[in-house]
Parts: C-alpha cells; sequence; structure tokens
C-alpha cells in the first residue's frame, strides 16, 4: 500500500498540481484539505497518514497554528510535517524549523521534483 | 538684461561718490564745518540703499517673502538714515553731540529689523528643532565674539575712561548686534536659501562684516571721546552702505511662479560649516587665555562666566541636535522595516502566481499528463525554462535589495570548507554534465588531516559558491574543466574557481560585479543568466569580511578567487566541526542554478 499523505493549502490550483505531483510521480496517496480547520478534521476522523504537507500563509488559521493544532490531537507525535512557504528568508525557515517541523519547501517548486525533494526530508527527519 | 545695467550704474555712482568721499577726507575741499559736510555726506549714500531695497521690493512681485524680506530691509535702512539726520541735527543745528543720542536707538533699531527680514528669508525644511539650534547657533557666536570685542577692544578703554554703563552697552551692542546678523545670514545662506537671494544675501553679509570694524571703531571712539562725524572711520559706514545698495541693485526679477524664489531643496542641507559656531568657544577659551597672560583688567569671575555660558550653550545645542540625530535615526528603521516588509511581501506575491504556472508547467513538461505533441512539448519547454528565469531573477533581485539595505541576516558558524565545496559540486553537477563540463576539486596540501575550518552562514556561501561555479560551467566549452581549490592564506581562507573558458575583457574584470552587467549584451540570453548572480556573491563574501575579485587570461580562461575568515576553531587547529547535513533543499541551492 502507498504511503498516505495529508496536503493542507488554501489556493485549489497549488493542492492540484500537489496532488498530480505527489500521486503520479512520488506514488503517494494524497488526501489534501483547504484550511487549517479541515486538516485537524482530517487527521482525527482520517488518518493515520505517513507524512503532512502543510502550506504556511493561509487565511484565519495558519500553517504554524494548524501544526500546533495537529500535535494537540489527533495526529502521532512520530508523523513528519513539512511546510511549504513562498516566504524563503532564512529567518521565515528558521522560525517554521523551530516549530518542531520536519523541514521547509520552498515555492515555486518543481513538481517533478517535489516527491524527491519530501522523500529527502523525511529520510533526515527519521535518521 | 535690465537688472543687470541698473546695478553696472549705480555701482559706478557709488563708486564716484565714493572717490569724492575719500578725496573730501584727505584733502577737505568741500567748504563748511568738517562735521557738518561729514553727517550730511552720509544721507546720500543711506538714501541709495533704502531704494535699491525698495526697488527690490518692487521686483519680488513674485514672491510674498522675499518682498516682505526687502520692504523690511528698507525699513531697517531707513531707520539708519534717519539716525543719520537725527544724528545731523544734534551736529548742526544744536551744536552738541551728546553719546548716547537720541541717534543711536535708531541705529540699534536696525538689528531687529534685519533679524526679522531674515527670518521671512523662505528656508526650506524648517523644523522648530533646526530653529532652535540655530539660535544656539547665533548665540554661541555672540557670547564668543562678544567676548573678543568686550576685552580687547572695549573694555580697557571703558575701564580708562570711567563711562556709564549706558555708553558701555550702546557702545558693546553694536558690534554684538552685527556679530549676531552676521550669525543669522550665515545659517540663512548655509539653508535652503532661495536662489534668487544668494547673491544679495552675500552682499548684504559683507556689509555687515564691514559695520562690525567700523562699529568697534565707533564705540570705542565714543567711549574715548575722540569720535566726531566726519571721522574716517565715517569712509567705512559710507563702504557698508554702499554695498547695502548693491545688495538691493543685484535682486533679479522673481515673478509669480519662478523656482528661483522659493526654498532650493535640491541643493541638500549645506552643512559643511556646521561646525563654525563653535569657532567662538575656541574663541572663548582664546580670550581666557590671552587675558590670563596680559595684565588681567577684569576680574576672573567673569571670564569664568562666559566660558560656562559658552559651554552650556554648546551642550544644549548637542543635545537638541542629538535628540533631533535619534529621530531621524527611528525614522530610518521604521523605513528600512518597511522596506523589508514590502520586499517580503513582494517575494510572496510574485512566488504565489509563479507557484502555480511552474507547477502546471512543470507537469506538462514531464510528461506526468501523458505525452505532448511535439511542438507542444517544445513551447512548453520554452516556458518551463523562462518561468525558472523568472523565479531565479525574482529571488536575486530580492537578495541583492536585502544586501543592499545591509539587511541580509548571516548565521556564521564553523564550517568545513571542503563540505561548502561539495555541497556546491553538486547543485551544479547536473547542469555541467548537460554540457560536457567536468567539476574537479583539487585538495589542498594536508587538508585532509586538518580540514580548513571557516567561519561563515554555509547556505550563503554555498549560494556564492554555486553563482561562480554555474558561470564557469555556462562558460567552458564542452570537454571543458572548471576547477574548485581552497587554501589557507594566512589568517583566511582563498577559494578559487578556475575554468577554462573564452575569458575576461581586462577591462570588463571589476565592472562585472556590478548589476546587470555582462560582459557581451547576448549573454543574458544565451546563458540564462539573471546578471545579478556576481554581485549577489560578491556581496555575501563582503558581508563575511571577505573580498572577492576575478582575474582572467583570455588566452587561458578566467579565476574567480574569494577570501573567508578562518574560524577560531581552525586557528587553534582544533578539530573541525562537521557541516552537517542540510536539512532541506534549500530554496537558493535548487533556483540558484536551472
Amino acid at each position: 500500500m502507498s504511503p498516505r499523505l495529508l496536503l493542507v493549502d488554501d489556493a485549489p490550483d497549488i493542492r492540484a498540481i500537489a496532488c498530480l505531483s505527489l500521486e503520479r510521480v512520488g506514488g503517494w496517496t494524497v488526501l489534501a484539505v483547504a484550511s487549517g480547520p479541515a486538516a485537524l478534521e482530517a487527521a482525527r476522523d482520517d488518518g493515520p497518514f505517513d507524512a503532512v504537507l502543510l502550506d504556511v500563509m493561509m487565511p484565519g488559521m495558519d500553517g504554524p497554528s494548524t501544526l500546533s493544532g495537529l500535535r494537540a490531537g489527533g495526529l502521532p507525535v512520530g508523523v513528519p510535517v513539512v511546510f511549504l512557504t513562498a516566504k524563503t528568508q532564512s529567518a521565515d525557515r528558521e522560525r517554521l524549523g523551530s516549530l518542531g517541523a520536519a523541514g521547509v519547501i520552498a515555492k515555486p517548486f518543481d513538481p517533478l521534483t517535489l516527491p524527491e525533494q519530501l522523500r529527502l526530508l523525511l529520510e533526515s527527519y527519521r535518521t | 538684461m535690465a537688472d543687470t545695467r541698473h546695478t553696472k550704474t549705480l555701482a559706478v555712482a557709488l563708486g564716484m561718490f565714493l572717490a569724492l568721499y575719500v578725496s573730501w577726507q584727505l584733502l577737505d575741499w568741500i567748504p563748511g564745518g568738517r562735521q557738518a559736510v561729514g553727517d550730511l555726506l552720509l544721507l546720500p549714500v543711506d538714501a541709495a540703499a533704502v531704494c535699491a531695497a525698495w526697488r527690490a521690493s518692487r521686483r519680488c512681485a513674485g514672491s510674498a517673502r522675499l518682498r516682505s524680506f526687502w520692504v523690511l530691509m528698507a525699513i531697517a535702512l531707513a531707520a539708519e538714515l534717519i539716525g543719520d539726520v537725527v544724528q545731523a541735527v544734534y551736529d548742526v543745528g544744536l551744536h552738541r553731540s551728546p553719546y548716547p543720542s537720541l541717534a543711536d536707538p535708531l541705529y540699534l533699531a536696525f538689528y531687529p529689523l534685519l533679524a526679522l527680514a531674515l527670518l521671512r528669508v523662505p528656508v526650506a525644511l524648517v523644523t522648530r528643532e533646526k530653529l532652535v539650534k540655530t539660535m544656539l547657533d547665533g548665540a554661541t557666536i555672540v557670547v564668543g565674539g562678544g567676548a573678543v570685542v568686550w576685552y580687547f577692544v572695549l573694555g580697557p578703554t571703558a575701564v580708562e575712561g570711567g563711562q556709564s554703563a549706558l555708553a558701555m552697552a550702546v557702545s558693546m551692542a553694536f558690534p554684538v548686534g552685527d556679530l549676531f546678523l552676521l550669525a543669522g545670514l550665515a545659517a540663512v545662506l548655509l539653508r535652503h536659501s532661495p536662489v534668487a537671494l544668494r547673491a544679495p544675501l552675500r552682499l548684504i553679509a559683507a556689509a555687515v562684516a564691514l559695520g562690525i570694524v567700523a562699529d568697534v571703531l565707533y564705540g570705542s571712539g565714543q567711549l574715548h571721546g575722540t569720535y566726531e562725524a566726519g571721522d574716517w572711520i565715517d569712509t567705512l559706514y559710507v563702504l557698508e552702505f554702499a554695498v547695502f545698495a548693491l545688495a538691493g541693485a543685484r535682486q533679479r526679477s522673481v515673478r509669480p511662479g519662478d523656482p528661483s524664489g522659493v526654498a532650493d531643496d535640491a541643493a541638500g542641507f549645506r552643512s559643511r560649516a556646521s561646525w563654525l559656531p563653535y569657532l567662538s568657544v575656541a574663541i572663548g577659551l582664546g580670550v581666557l587665555l590671552g587675558v590670563e597672560r596680559s595684565d588681567s583688567f577684569f576680574p576672573d569671575v567673569s571670564l569664568v562666566l562666559i566660558v560656562v555660558v559658552l559651554a552650556v550653550l554648546v551642550a544644549v545645542r548637542q543635545y537638541v541636535a542629538q535628540r533631533d540625530l535619534v529621530r531621524v535615526q527611528a525614522a530610518l528603521r521604521e523605513s528600512e522595516r518597511a522596506k523589508d516588509e514590502f520586499l517580503s511581501v513582494v517575494g510572496h506575491q510574485l512566488r504565489t502566481p509563479l507557484t502555480s504556472i511552474r507547477g502546471s508547467l512543470g507537469l506538462l513538461d514531464g510528461g506526468v499528463l501523458g505525452a505532448l505533441p511535439e511542438d507542444a512539448a517544445n513551447m512548453v519547454a520554452v516556458a518551463v525554462l523562462n518561468t525558472d528565469r523568472l523565479v531565479r531573477l525574482v529571488n536575486d533581485i530580492l537578495d541583492i535589495e536585502r544586501m543592499a539595505a545591509g539587511r541580509l541576516a548571516l548565521e556564521p558558524a564553523p564550517v568545513d570548507a571542503a563540505e561548502l565545496v561539495r555541497q556546491s559540486i553538486q547543485v551544479v553537477e547536473a547542469t555541467a554534465d548537460a554540457n560536457g563540463v567536468s567539476l574537479r576539486v583539487e585538495a589542498a596540501p594536508g587538508a585532509e588531516e586538518a580540514p580548513i575550518v571557516v567561519h561563515a552562514d554555509a547556505d550563503r556561501v554555498v549560494q556564492a559558491l554555486v553563482n561562480l561555479l554555474g558561470n564557469a560551467v555556462k562558460f567552458s566549452s564542452a570537454g571543458g574543466v572548471v576547477t574548485v581549490t581552497v587554501a589557507r592564506e594566512g589568517d583566511v581562507a582563498l577559494f578559487a574557481v578556475r575554468d577554462g573558458g573564452r575569458g575576461i575583457p581586462a577591462d570588463c574584470l571589476e565592472s562585472i560585479f556590478e548589476r546587470f552587467r555582462q560582459v557581451d549584451a547576448s549573454d543574458a540570453r544565451e546563458k540564462g543568466g539573471t546578471g545579478l548572480g556576481l554581485p549577489i556573491a560578491r556581496a555575501i563574501v563582503d558581508q563575511h569580511g571577505g573580498r572577492m575579485w576575478a582575474e582572467s587570461n583570455e588566452a587561458v580562461g578566467s579565476t574567480f578567487r574569494f577570501t573567508l575568515p578562518l574560524a577560531r576553531e581552525d586557528l587553534r587547529r582544533q578539530p573541525p566541526v562537521s557541516a552537517g547535513v542540510i536539512h532541506e533543499p534549500s530554496r537558493r541551492l535548487a533556483s540558484s542554478l536551472r
């Protein structure tokens, strides 16, 4: 069975692109949701997931607060969360890293290499 | 140029009058009492000055402030004229010459009137702080300069002569008033005074400077009882008022909307002479020393008082200036923060649509959604290539903007130089392979046992190295070799990236580090560069306290070298700290090269 990924991004076109990339190139099974609250719900009801790919800038509940919500309930501690962000200053990345994420992937991403980027991050997170 | 002709005619007339006056001073050829003739001869030149100022006010129809400047100037000069008339009445009509007399209040009225006139000069950007500073500067000049006049000129005569306090005060008031005006004139001239008023203002300043000399001699003469109208000192007054008259004549016409009539913002604040007021502090102290050495005619306590007043003035002035500076710095910080915020938002706003475009194109280009017809595939490939270039451009522009603003936060740590090279090579490997260029790392002798450890921000140095390596690969032909070396050089590590490409002309070795500057204009298109790679690389190295430069031999190729500081660990020859694994393929690494 292919690994399951929870994708959280408010932009529908990004969800569509990332889904195609991760499913067809990376062989993931992806559940895509559009907001933080939807992610919390999915983590509770549709789990378990092997990883979470989480957009940082979302209206209402943003990426970091979604992360703490996920950790507070539903998502087991060992499941890695990777941020997806268009903010790429090293200070921003540092801040995101300190939240306990497995890593940060920058937008724009290449859909052909996105699964590979994710794989590398998850690998180094496990070790 | 009617204005110029007027000026010339007036100058000639004044010159002739002056010649007449001097010849009379020397030869006394005009019949009548010397005193009476002396009094009366002052009046024409006074009147000329009043008329010139009045006419100048008529020429400044375009600027209400300039017009009122000249009107006040005319009134101030008229006060002097009436003063001279009153003096003549004393001397000729009443045959007695008291000092001080009713003429003196009129003479003294000149100072506040001219000061008021100066306040009407449109000066840009007058803040309360600047006004306070200017007044403090003026006070400093007056106290310092006044001290000199008093101690060396008026004081001794006053003490000898046993004059009344009023007479001493009036004698003192003239030169001190002149000094104050001179300070005010300097302040106006040093700021953004209107272009049209500069030449007249300089002449007025010259006249006031003449007035200082004349007034010191006049005051001293009056205290001694040696002065009477027609004295040679009056020549200085005639000259002073001739210059005032010329100043009025030099005022050119200012019509409504004329930019020369308003404060000149573009000139910038001319602060070169802002230290001048402090000269009077030195003068004040000089007085102290001078009096200490000569036979003091005044108790030391008054000297101490003057020095204390000067010191307090300077201290208060510094306090005001400091507060001003703090305010400016806060505004600057705020604007930097706003710029940072703006760059961050722009970056985000540009990257968001680019993510969708690049993502969709990437899926099409990679055949993930099925094979495309050949022509379509070619077009999509072109779109992918150029989207990548656009992304690089956005990233590079934002980087260089942050660097230019000095807002690039480095996170330096001890890191193995070989590891930095290895990571950089990894990024450019694919492109090098595609171009048939081989990458070679030459280890420094002994680096195996004692790795070279630099104190640097690993991500940023890799970015710089990738930019250099990327260039080297781009400009090498197939089969070429790009070599990277690192070596210790004293207390720095010296990195070098050498290629066997076409080389760089000697006159471009420096200019290639400028933004958007490429040796060949077609390079940007053919090689897909942003024109920002080298400036960014140099800025990164600069910020580490290192240096980057290029050497080239057009037959052999180019070498780019840069230095980075060695880590203390390296200098102490302790075991190096590993660079560690980067936790994510950094955006900068991924995007620095296509």
